[in-house]
């Protein structure tokens, strides 16, 4: 049992990074910093 | 305060002024623009605080969807699997800011504590409604005439916004202030009924609000961080459900959904029959790199003498020798700390060298930079233990083991960087540059362990005594050499700072 479940956690962290790397080619980050370094008035409710 | 919640405190608020440590922010009512906010710290820290320097995971996922270009979101949704998969909940109670909040308003002693509120039962599924709805659904789906969606949980019910961006940004920018309406006072409604509801209730927004909480919830079962119970052990008396403020009871749901890895329970049982899976490593690291097996030293150590009736270690290194090997280890680590730091770590966070691509390039160096710290502090913490080991032949033949543990944390740096560089090729030249001034772990380590490994082998058996010399020659010229770079760039540093 704790064999199968450390199988699964190394599966979901091998996915994870393959979903990081598929977003990095997507160009997510650049978003996401684009969002970032400006001021997110919906974030702290002005306007 | 117990010792135990002392630490867990001690750490969140460390962590907080780790990653929201741009004063500059606070004192210009600016926030942060650098690159480092390409990432996503695993908590729910707004990046429109003044001082974050990542971003937050729910708001760059509502980010993401907002944009029609993008169907779903991979990069920012990968992220949090990852903190998923390597800490489950154990964000919540150990690096999240408004858990921290939260936890500090519960311990104002102000009337009876209470755990849950009522409807508990049903009102803890909210935050899975919330999560589908408010932060993937609305944004994906309600677009304007541009083709832009909005942020719905950050916009209408994220407090952690509000009390970290929102406040501190409205003090310090009286354009702000001017356009305040409904939304700001609806949002400070929301925060200030969490705060007080916190008083006496403990955590109302992990437990029914949180869609970040939700989602690394699902991740407790499966994550590296993880409860155990000992059935020969417990004796079902519910302590641990007593102490646990999310209410569970830990031995018959160890990883529950719920829970935030406080490790109360951990603490409150009166068998020990609660463990993490990080506490059991974590003892077999502490017993590798800095205590000695004495056991399996001394079972080993029997069944030689039995084999050949004399001493475990009939060969010796000479002491002076070993002495000079010891400080050369601990001129060489801290030397080492500085430089990896300034050229990893340091040099990440504030950006002082100006890179085009340095997005990418910050993932790397900040991994190589710690795994470089760490390896070197071993090596620091090991020459100590051999200056004072210095008389005990057996405690110098567990010095091996410790070496090869640093030289283990480098190389999985190491993988880490190639993975980044992979990724990005300019980060090659940046990597080398880093490399050149902070090169201790690269050229002095590995020689370090085949020297102790050699020594080993050597004062047990008299064998590869040529070979261990020919190490201890190497370490020490590398030892030399990467000491003096440092030495220059610690000097230099010195210099700069005092003729400002």
């Amino acid at each position: 049992m704790s064999k199968n479940r450390n199988v699964i956690t190394i599966a979901l962290f091998v996915a994870s990074v393959a979903l990081i790397v598929a977003g990095v080619f997507m160009g997510e980050p650049d978003t996401v910093l684009g969002k970032a370094i400006n001021v997110c008035m919906e974030c702290i409710g002005i306007g | 305060m117990a010792k135990h919640s002392r630490v867990r405190t001690l750490f969140q608020a460390g962590w907080f002024a780790l990653t929201n440590g741009y004063v500059r922010g606070y004192t210009s009512g600016k926030i942060f623009t650098g690159n480092s906010k390409i990432l996503c710290v695993p908590g729910l820290n707004c990046y429109s605080c003044p001082g974050a320097l990542a971003s937050c995971p729910i708001g760059s996922l509502q980010a993401v969807l907002n944009k029609s270009t993008f169907k779903v979101s991979l990069y920012v949704f990968g992220l949090m699997s990852m903190f998923g998969v390597l800490f489950g909940r154990l964000v919540c109670a150990w690096m999240c800011p408004f858990g921290l909040v939260q936890d500090l308003l519960y311990k104002i002693k102000l009337g009876p504590k209470n755990k849950n509120l009522p409807g508990h039962k049903y009102l803890r599924w909210l935050r899975f409604v919330i999560l589908a709805v408010m932060v993937i659904l609305l944004p994906m789906l309600v677009m304007d005439v541009t083709g832009t969606g909005q942020p719905w949980f950050c916009e209408w019910i994220c407090p952690s916004g509000t009390l970290f961006g929102g406040i501190p940004l409205t003090i310090m920018n009286e354009s702000f202030r001017a356009i305040i309406g409904f939304r700001f006072f609806w949002k400070m409604f929301i925060l200030v009924a969490i705060c007080l509801l916190s008083i006496w209730w403990y955590r109302p927004f992990c437990k029914y609000l949180c869609p970040l909480g939700a989602i690394y919830g699902v991740f407790n079962p499966v994550s590296t961080y993880r409860f155990e119970i000992d059935t020969n052990k417990c004796v079902k008396c519910h302590a641990c459900q007593r102490a646990c403020g999310m209410d569970i009871a830990t031995f018959q749901t160890p990883n529950s959904m719920d829970c935030i890895r406080c490790g109360d329970c951990m603490k409150a049982c009166p068998t020990g029959a609660i463990s993490s899976t990080w506490g059991a490593l974590g003892q077999s690291v502490k017993t590798r790199c800095f205590v000695d097996d004495e056991e399996e030293r001394k079972a080993g150590a029997h069944a030689r003498v039995q084999a050949s009736g004399t001493s475990t270690t009939p060969y010796s290194i000479p002491k002076t020798a070993l002495r000079v090997m010891g400080v050369a280890m601990i001129v060489g680590g801290l030397l080492s700390i500085w430089a990896s730091f300034r050229f990893g770590l340091y040099g990440n966070f504030n950006y002082r060298i100006n890179m085009p691509d340095i997005a990418y390039v910050g993932f790397a160096t900040l991994l190589l930079g710690a795994t470089k710290v760490t390896a070197s502090a071993i090596v620091a913490l090991t020459g100590v233990y051999v200056l004072r080991n210095i008389d005990d032949n057996e405690k110098i033949l567990t010095a091996s083991e410790k070496i090869r543990t640093a030289y283990l944390i480098y190389l999985g740096g190491i993988v880490a960087t190639i993975i980044n560089i992979a990724l990005e090729l300019q980060t090659l030249s940046f990597i080398t540059n880093s490399l050149i001034y902070a090169s201790y772990p690269i050229l002095v380590v590995f020689p370090l362990w085949m020297f102790f490994a050699c020594a080993k082998r050597y004062m047990e058996t008299g064998k590869l005594k040529g070979l261990m010399w020919f190490f201890y020659v190497i370490v020490m010229i590398f030892t030399l050499i990467t000491s003096v770079l440092s030495g220059l760039l610690l000097i230099d540093e010195l210099f700069y700072i005092s003729s400002e």
